[in-house]
C-alpha cells in the first residue's frame, strides 16, 4: 500500500517560488490500478516523480508497505527502485546501445541474477507481450509502440511492487496506445499495483480509480 | 561491488562495441599519438646520447679501455698486457694505438719568409691500419682517399678537424689549402718528416676527426721509441660480463698498478653522464607534457561523451543501476581505449620505428641518433598513460553521474 501525507513540492528560481504540490494526501491499495489525471501544470508527473523516488519532496511523506521511503538515502532510494519499483515513461527511455532483451535484462543483472538467466527471464517476458522476435534488435529498429511495450517488459520484468507510468500512451498512435493499455489490464489483473498519469480521458477510465489533481491538490 | 564491476563492464562493451567507429577510432588516434610522443620524445632525445655512446664505444673505446695512469705517459707492460688480452678467448678484437703529441706543417715548399706558418698541432696516432679497422671500421668512414693499408710507411691520414676546409668552427687551427695527395711535414720533438696524405677521415666521435694517423712500425721508426709502450688499447669482447670478468683478471694479475682498465660506462666522461641525464630529465619532462595534455583530451571526450549521454544516464539510475556501476562503465571506456592506442602505440614502436631509426639513425653532428625504447620503460609508460585515462574518465563520469536523477531524465 501507498500512502502519500501532505506532500509538498516547490520549485526556486531566483527568488520565484513555485508550489507545484500543495499537501497531497493519498492512499493506494496494493494491487489497484490507479490514473493520476488532470490539465496540464496541475502537478500529475511532479506527484509521480515523487511518489516514484525519481525526485524528493519539499516536505510530506511517502510510505510504501510500512517503509518511509522518503526518509531514504540516495543509495537506499536507488537500491529500494530497483527492487521495488518499475518505470515506464513517455519516451520509452530505452538505452540505445542495448538491444530490447539486453534491456529488460539490465535490471535484473544489476539484482546480482546472471547473465543468462537474465537473458532467460527478459525472452519471456518478452515473448508474453509478442516481442520475441524482435529480442536482439536494438531500440532504433523498433517502432515508437514496440519501444514502448519493451520499456514495460522492462518495467516488470523483475517483478516490481509497483508499477509506475508517466503518460505511457503520449507518443503512441491509438493503436499501439490501446496496445499499451491492454497490456497494463493485463498485469493489473495479475495483481500488479499501477499508477498511471494520464491526459487521455478513454485509458484513464480503464483504470480501477481516477485521482484528479488541479493546482496541486486532490480535488476528486 | 561485484555486482557494478560487472554491469558496468555490460554497460561498457555494449557502448564501445555500438559506438561510432569513427568515434571509437579517433580517440584510439589520440592515445596513440599521446603514447608516441610520450615514448619516441624521451627515446630520441635518450637515443642521442647512446648514439654518442655508441659511437665512442664502436670506433674508439671497446668494452674496456686500458690507457695510462693519470701520473704516467704510457701503459706500462703493454707488452704483457696485449699477451693476457690476446690469450682471453672472449676477446673478440682490440687495438693497440701508440699517441704522441706533434705538429703538422703544409705548404712549407711555397711559403715565403713573411707568411705565417700554415701549422697545426695534433695528436699522432701509430695504429696498425688492418686491426684498427677491424676494430673501428674506419675505412668506412673516409670522406677523403683511402685508409691506412698494411705496409703503408711514408704516408698519413689526417682527421677532418685537422682540414680547414672540413674545419666547421673557424676559430679552431687547422690546415689551410690541404688535400689527399699533398705533402705535410710533421715535427715530434727533433724529428721531422714529409708524409703525403692519403686520406681524411671524419668520424661523429669527435676524438677521430681531431687526430693524424699513420702505421705503427712507421710511428715507432719515426719517433724513436726505445719501448713497445702503448698510449691506448681499446677491447672488444662477447658480452659485457666478459669486460668485466677480463678487467678483474687484469687487476688481479696486479696491471692495475701499470694502467687505467676501464669499462666503458667507467671510461665515460662526466660531462656525457650529466648529458644523459640531463636529455633523459628532459625526455621525461616533454612526455609528462603529453601526459597532461592526454589526461585533459580524455577528460574532454569522456565529459562530452557523458554529457550528450546525461539523459540514459539518469535512466539508469532512474531503473536502480548504481551510480557505481554507472562510473566503472565510463573507467572502462578510458581504460579500453588507453589500453588499445598504447598497444597500438607499442605495435608501431617496435615494429616500425625502432627498426627504421636503427637503419636511418638520425645525423646529428656528433652523433647517428637511434630511438630507445626499452621494454620496461615503454611499458611503465604505458602503465602511466591507462592510470591517468582511467582517472581523466573517472573524474568526468562521477561529475555526470551526481547530478539529479530526475533533472537528467527530463534534460533540465
Amino acid at each position: 500500500m501507498i500512502t502519500v501525507q501532505n506532500l509538498v513540492k516547490t520549485f526556486q528560481e531566483g527568488e520565484v517560488i513555485t508550489h507545484v504540490l500543495k499537501g497531497v494526501d493519498l492512499t493506494i491499495k496494493t494491487g489497484e490500478f490507479v490514473a493520476i489525471m488532470g490539465r496540464s501544470g496541475a502537478g500529475k508527473s511532479t506527484l509521480l516523480y515523487q511518489v516514484s523516488l525519481l525526485d524528493h519532496p519539499s516536505s510530506g511523506a511517502v510510505i510504501i508497505d510500512d517503509v518511509e521511503v522518503t526518509a531514504l538515502s540516495t543509495t537506499e532510494r536507488t537500491q529500494y527502485r530497483l527492487n521495488n519499483l518499475g518505470y515506464v515513461f513517455q519516451d520509452y527511455a530505452l538505452i540505445p546501445e542495448l538491444t530490447a532483451k539486453e534491456n529488460v535484462a539490465l535490471p535484473l543483472l544489476m539484482q546480482g541474477m546472471p547473465k543468462e538467466k537474465a537473458y532467460k527471464k527478459a525472452l519471456e517476458v518478452l515473448a508474453s507481450i509478442g516481442l520475441a522476435d524482435r529480442a536482439n534488435n536494438l531500440p532504433s529498429k523498433l517502432s515508437g509502440g514496440q519501444q514502448q511495450r519493451v520499456s514495460i517488459a522492462r518495467a516488470v520484468a523483475h517483478d516490481p511492487k509497483i508499477l509506475f507510468a508517466d503518460e505511457p500512451t503520449a507518443n503512441l498512435d491509438s493503436e499501439s496506445g490501446q496496445m499499451v493499455m491492454n497490456l497494463f489490464q493485463e498485469l493489473h489483473k495479475k495483481g500488479q499495483t499501477i499508477v498511471m498519469v494520464t491526459h487521455e480521458e478513454e485509458y484513464g477510465k480503464l483504470a480501477d480509480r481516477i485521482v484528479r489533481l488541479s493546482d496541486g491538490q486532490v480535488v476528486k | 561491488m561485484w555486482k557494478a564491476v560487472q554491469v558496468g563492464w555490460f554497460l561498457a562493451y555494449r557502448q564501445i562495441k555500438r559506438s561510432s567507429i569513427w568515434t571509437t577510432s579517433l580517440i584510439v588516434f589520440i592515445m596513440t599519438l599521446t603514447f608516441l610522443n610520450l615514448v619516441v620524445t624521451s627515446g630520441i632525445l635518450v637515443g642521442l646520447i647512446v648514439g654518442i655512446n655508441q659511437e665512442f664505444k664502436t670506433r674508439l673505446n671497446g668494452d674496456l679501455t686500458i690507457s695510462p695512469l693519470d701520473e704516467k705517459k704510457q701503459i706500462e707492460k703493454t707488452t704483457e698486457i696485449i699477451s693476457l688480452i690476446r690469450s682471453n678467448p672472449e676477446v673478440k678484437i682490440f687495438s693497440t694505438r701508440y699517441i704522441e703529441g706533434a705538429t703538422l706543417e703544409a705548404g712549407y715548399k711555397t711559403r715565403k719568409d713573411a707568411d705565417e706558418p700554415n701549422k697545426v698541432g695534433a695528436p699522432l696516432v701509430g695504429i696498425n691500419p688492418v686491426q684498427e679497422d677491424e676494430f673501428g671500421g674506419l675505412s668506412a668512414k673516409m670522406i677523403e682517399g683511402r685508409f691506412l693499408e698494411a705496409g703503408d710507411s711514408d704516408v698519413v691520414v689526417l682527421g677532418k678537424d685537422l682540414v680547414e676546409k672540413y674545419q666547421i668552427d673557424a676559430n679552431r687551427p687547422s690546415l689551410k689549402n690541404v688535400a689527399t695527395g699533398d705533402k705535410i711535414r710533421i715535427k715530434i720533438g727533433d724529428n721531422t718528416k714529409e708524409y703525403i696524405i692519403v686520406g681524411i677521415i671524419q668520424a661523429k666521435a669527435d676524438v677521430i676527426s681531431g687526430r693524424v694517423y699513420m702505421a705503427e712500425s712507421e710511428f715507432l721508426k719515426f719517433t724513436g721509441a726505445v719501448n713497445y709502450d702503448a698510449d691506448e688499447i681499446g677491447i672488444k669482447t662477447t658480452t659485457d660480463a666478459a669486460a668485466l670478468a677480463l678487467q678483474k683478471t687484469l687487476k688481479e694479475n696486479g696491471y692495475g698498478q701499470f694502467a687505467k682498465i676501464q669499462t666503458f660506462e667507467e671510461g665515460t666522461p662526466q660531462f656525457v653522464r650529466d648529458i644523459a641525464a640531463l636529455f633523459g630529465t628532459l625526455g621525461n619532462f616533454f612526455g609528462s607534457i603529453g601526459i597532461v595534455v592526454a589526461s585533459i583530451t580524455l577528460f574532454i571526450v569522456v565529459f562530452i561523451n557523458a554529457v550528450t549521454r546525461r539523459k540514459y544516464i539518469g535512466i539508469l539510475k532512474g531503473i536502480g543501476v548504481s551510480e557505481r556501476a554507472i562510473e566503472y562503465a565510463y573507467v572502462m571506456q578510458s581504460f579500453f581505449y588507453s589500453v588499445i592506442g598504447s598497444g597500438i602505440g607499442i605495435f608501431i614502436t617496435y615494429t616500425f620505428l625502432v627498426p627504421f631509426f636503427q637503419a636511418n639513425p638520425i645525423n646529428f653532428p656528433f652523433s647517428d641518433g637511434i630511438l630507445v625504447a626499452p621494454l620496461d620503460g615503454t611499458l611503465i609508460r604505458m602503465g602511466i598513460l591507462v592510470f591517468t585515462a582511467i582517472v581523466a574518465g573517472y573524474i568526468p563520469a562521477k561529475m555526470i553521474v551526481r547530478q539529479n536523477t530526475l533533472n537528467a531524465i527530463l534534460g533540465r
